[in-house]
This record gives structure tokens, C-alpha cells and sequence, in this order.
């Protein structure tokens, strides 16, 4: 702990200027950052709190100006770290200039992605400007953020891109998923354009396009699947719980602690 | 924890009182009626279960070893300290659901509105600022209250005096007749 307040304690401090308001923050914040703490709002797509900034939307562009105020260039706020002097501009006209553009060409790819549409409607941007890629129910931009979830943060690594350009598109290996995805849908969460569907049948989880086909656990009071067995077996590894508890789904863990049910209260 | 949130089952009569001043102390502007046109639908944290006529309102119990935080990939369900209540953060959460299939109270819910999960935090805002919880303060018959633990205890030996002393005397009656 005192270690971490010396470190603190030495950081260099830079000043920089978003939107008329100055703000001092440690160097090494990216611009995005600063902008969450002064609570200027840049649209992010591909940004995730818990994972390093990737940078591959582009919607949160800003202009930056240097400190000698000559040179003015568009960048991504969420990639860029800042220095002291910088001015930044998130709403100038040369900014929605460029963010429409970004907007109009992410929705060529996901024509049909409502958070791209209503992002459109903001900046005025024309969604049929450029012809759609795939004209069925494709969302998907491409970001990544649920390959890096997939494999940074939850360790299954079942998902990945395949192909080049065009035809570029995230997928489990060979559309085969079986051994790895734990079905805990951290993808579907995090996916910025709700481009992931998972089908919850009776017995099965199931992600068509990746072929992914999980054994859903039933509880043993209600007899509803609530999870996929796969997630559960890795959970049980990780913490001690009564057995009797991993057979029942929340709601009813919940009624067990309720007075007069058939199951005695757990705590 | 110096107070705990008891909850006395007889008294509730699930009047959704506490659900809705928990989303209203989890909204942005902490208003009712503004909270209702905000961009970002508040919800409730807490959970009112009913069956069959029966109504309890379930909480949080902020565990002493609590498993969500154990589980949890991205530290988004955290404590600062083992004396203050156990906080998910909604922006670093990527939605695996590890903690609500480990919560062995069954207190985490996945909501529908943004795909949020929801736990309830004890209004750790509110305790900052030297306020109750959202819920103990809007129950109109005091079926949740927040006590020190200290007197959660005495009134539970008093409550066993209580039953034991109504026991004895129906047995003397018994014994008289």
C-alpha cells in the first residue's frame, strides 16, 4: 500500500485542455480517460473498462491540438496518451465530419446494428451511403472486444478471426467450439452491436455460427436449465459450495433460505 | 460491519416500496420522477420474491469471504476493505455470470434493461454520506431496517425470551387445567 502511494506520489502530473475545461491527470492517461473524469462524453464502441484500449472503431476520435497550437491532427481519444499541453476538441465540426464518415462505413458492415443506427441519427450520418457488405442480419464491426474478453479475461480462447479483408470474420476454430467455449456468455455481453446470438433451448446453449452446443445443467427444484454444466464444473474448481447448491439456480437458492420449503435454510 | 440490513418476514407486505427506492438511489439523478426519463432505465438491486401470498424482500449479505469476489475475472465485484459492503462495477463487469452462479443466496440477478447485472451495493453512496440505505428508509412498516449488528442480536434473545415465556405459560395452563 505505501509502495503504491510513493509510486503515486512521484507520477507526473500533465495538464491538458478537453473542450475549454483543463484537467490534471497523471501522465500515461489516455485521452478517453480524462474526458470520463471532467464527464465529457466521447461515443466508444470497442471500449471495455476491464481490457487495454484497442482502438480499432475509431468513433471516439478527437482533434488534438499540440501545445504550440500550430498542428491539429483527428486521432482515436481511447488509444492516445496524453502530454502536457494538448488542446482537445470532441464536438468541433471537423470531429463530427470525421466521426460520421467512421459511422457511415462501420454501418456498411453492420447495416442492421441499432446502437450504429442511432449513433447515425446523432451525428446525421447517411447509413446507406456506402453499400452494405452483407445484407442479411450481420452486426458485427469487427472490434474484436469479444475475441479479447474470450481470450484475456475469461481464458477459453474458443473464438478468434478468420480470413482476410472482406471476408473477415470472428469465428471458433474450424466453426467448431466444443472444448473450449464455456458457454459463460461474456461475448454476447460486452458486444457492442448485439451481433452475437446464443439460442437457449430446453437442454442446450447454442451459438449457431461458431457451433457451439453446450449440455445445460436443470436445477433440481425447479427443473429449468440455468447453466451450461461446462461453466459450472470450471466455477467448481475455483470456490467451495454445499452440492446441493450447484443444482440449483439462483431463484431457487433464494427460496431455500425461505422458511417452510422442503430444503432447510443454507448459510 | 458495524449495521446490518435485517429484514423481519412477518412484517412485509410487498408493497415494491424498497424496489423502487433502489432504483431511484441507483439512478443519475437520484429524482423519482426524473429518474424515469433517464437515457439509462434505473433498476432495482434488490429483490422482492413472492409465492403464494408470502413476500420477502432478499438482499445482498455481503459474505465475510464472499465467492463472487473470488470468482470474479475482472475485479469488477470488489471490496476496499473486509468492513465495507461488497460493490460490482458496472463498466469493468464483461457479463460471465460467474459470481451470480456462485452466490450461494441466489442474490445476483441478470437484467434484461442494458444486460446489466444487478447486486445490491447497501447504497454504499448513501453511507458515504452519512445516510441509511434507500430501502430501510422507504419501508413503511419497518419489515427492513438497518441495525447495529449489536442490536440485531439482543432483539433476536429477546424474541427467543418472548416465545420461550408465551411456551412456559401454555404449559402451566396445561398443568392448572
Amino acid at each position: 500500500m505505501s509502495e503504491e502511494s510513493e509510486t503515486k506520489g512521484k507520477q507526473e502530473l500533465v495538464k491538458v485542455t478537453i473542450d475549454d475545461q483543463t484537467i490534471e491527470v497523471p501522465k500515461g492517461t489516455t485521452l478517453l480517460h480524462a474526458a470520463m473524469k471532467l464527464d465529457i462524453n466521447i461515443p466508444t464502441l470497442c471500449f471495455h473498462e476491464s481490457l487495454p484500449p484497442q482502438g480499432s472503431c475509431r468513433v471516439c476520435v478527437v482533434e488534438i491540438t499540440d501545445k504550440t497550437g500550430k498542428w491539429t491532427w483527428i486521432d482515436a481519444s481511447c488509444v492516445y496518451p496524453v502530454s502536457e499541453g494538448l488542446s482537445v476538441q470532441t464536438q468541433s465540426p471537423n470531429v463530427i465530419k470525421h466521426r460520421r464518415a467512421i459511422i457511415e462505413l462501420l454501418l456498411s458492415r453492420a447495416p442492421k446494428s441499432e446502437v450504429l443506427l442511432l449513433l447515425a441519427e446523432k451525428y446525421g450520418a447517411n447509413p446507406t451511403r456506402y453499400t452494405a457488405i452483407d445484407k442479411g442480419e450481420a452486426n458485427c464491426i469487427l472490434c474484436q472486444l469479444c475475441v479479447r474478453t474470450c481470450n484475456e479475461i475469461v481464458g477459453a480462447q474458443a473464438i478468434g478471426t478468420a480470413e482476410r479483408g472482406l471476408h473477415k470474420k470472428v469465428i471458433s476454430p474450424f466453426s467448431i467450439a466444443k472444448e473450449n467455449c464455456i458457454g459463460c456468455t461474456a461475448c454476447i455481453h460486452v458486444c457492442p452491436t448485439g451481433a452475437i446470438v446464443a439460442k437457449l433451448g430446453k437442454e442446450s446453449f447454442e451459438i449457431e455460427d461458431w457451433g457451439v452446443d453446450l449440455k445445460m445443467a436443470t436445477c433440481s427444484c425447479c427443473d429449468k436449465p440455468f447453466a451450461p454444466t461446462v461453466h459450472l464444473e470450471k466455477l467448481k474448481s475455483q470456490v467451495n459450495l454445499k452440492n446441493q447448491l450447484w443444482e440449483m439456480c439462483p431463484e431457487c437458492r433464494r427460496s431455500a433460505n425461505k422458511v417452510g420449503t422442503p430444503y432447510s435454510p443454507i448459510i | 460491519m458495524e449495521k446490518v440490513v435485517e429484514v423481519i418476514i412477518g412484517k412485509c407486505m410487498g408493497c415494491h416500496s424498497c424496489e423502487l427506492a433502489c432504483a431511484v438511489a441507483h439512478s443519475k439523478s437520484k429524482e423519482l420522477v426524473e429518474a424515469f426519463n433517464e437515457e439509462k432505465t434505473p433498476y432495482s438491486r434488490l429483490i422482492l420474491e413472492m409465492d403464494e401470498g408470502d413476500v420477502i424482500p432478499f438482499h445482498c449479505r455481503h459474505c465475510e469471504d464472499a465467492p463472487c469476489i473470488s470468482v470474479c475475472p475482472t475485479n469488477a465485484m470488489s471490496r476496499t476493505d473486509a468492513e465495507s459492503p461488497v460493490t460490482l462495477v458496472d463498466e469493468k463487469c464483461i457479463g460471465c455470470t460467474a459470481c451470480l452462479l456462485v452466490c450461494p443466496f441466489g442474490v445476483i440477478q441478470k437484467k434484461t434493461e442494458g444486460d446489466k447485472l444487478a447486486k445490491c451495493d447497501l447504497c454504499i453512496e448513501r453511507l458515504e454520506a452519512g445516510k441509511e440505505p434507500a430501502c430501510t428508509e422507504a419501508c413503511p412498516t419497518g419489515a427492513i431496517r438497518f441495525v447495529s449488528s449489536e442490536r440485531h442480536s439482543t432483539d433476536k434473545r429477546k424474541e427467543t425470551i418472548r416465545k420461550y415465556r408465551v411456551a412456559l405459560t401454555q404449559t402451566q395452563e396445561e398443568a392448572g387445567a
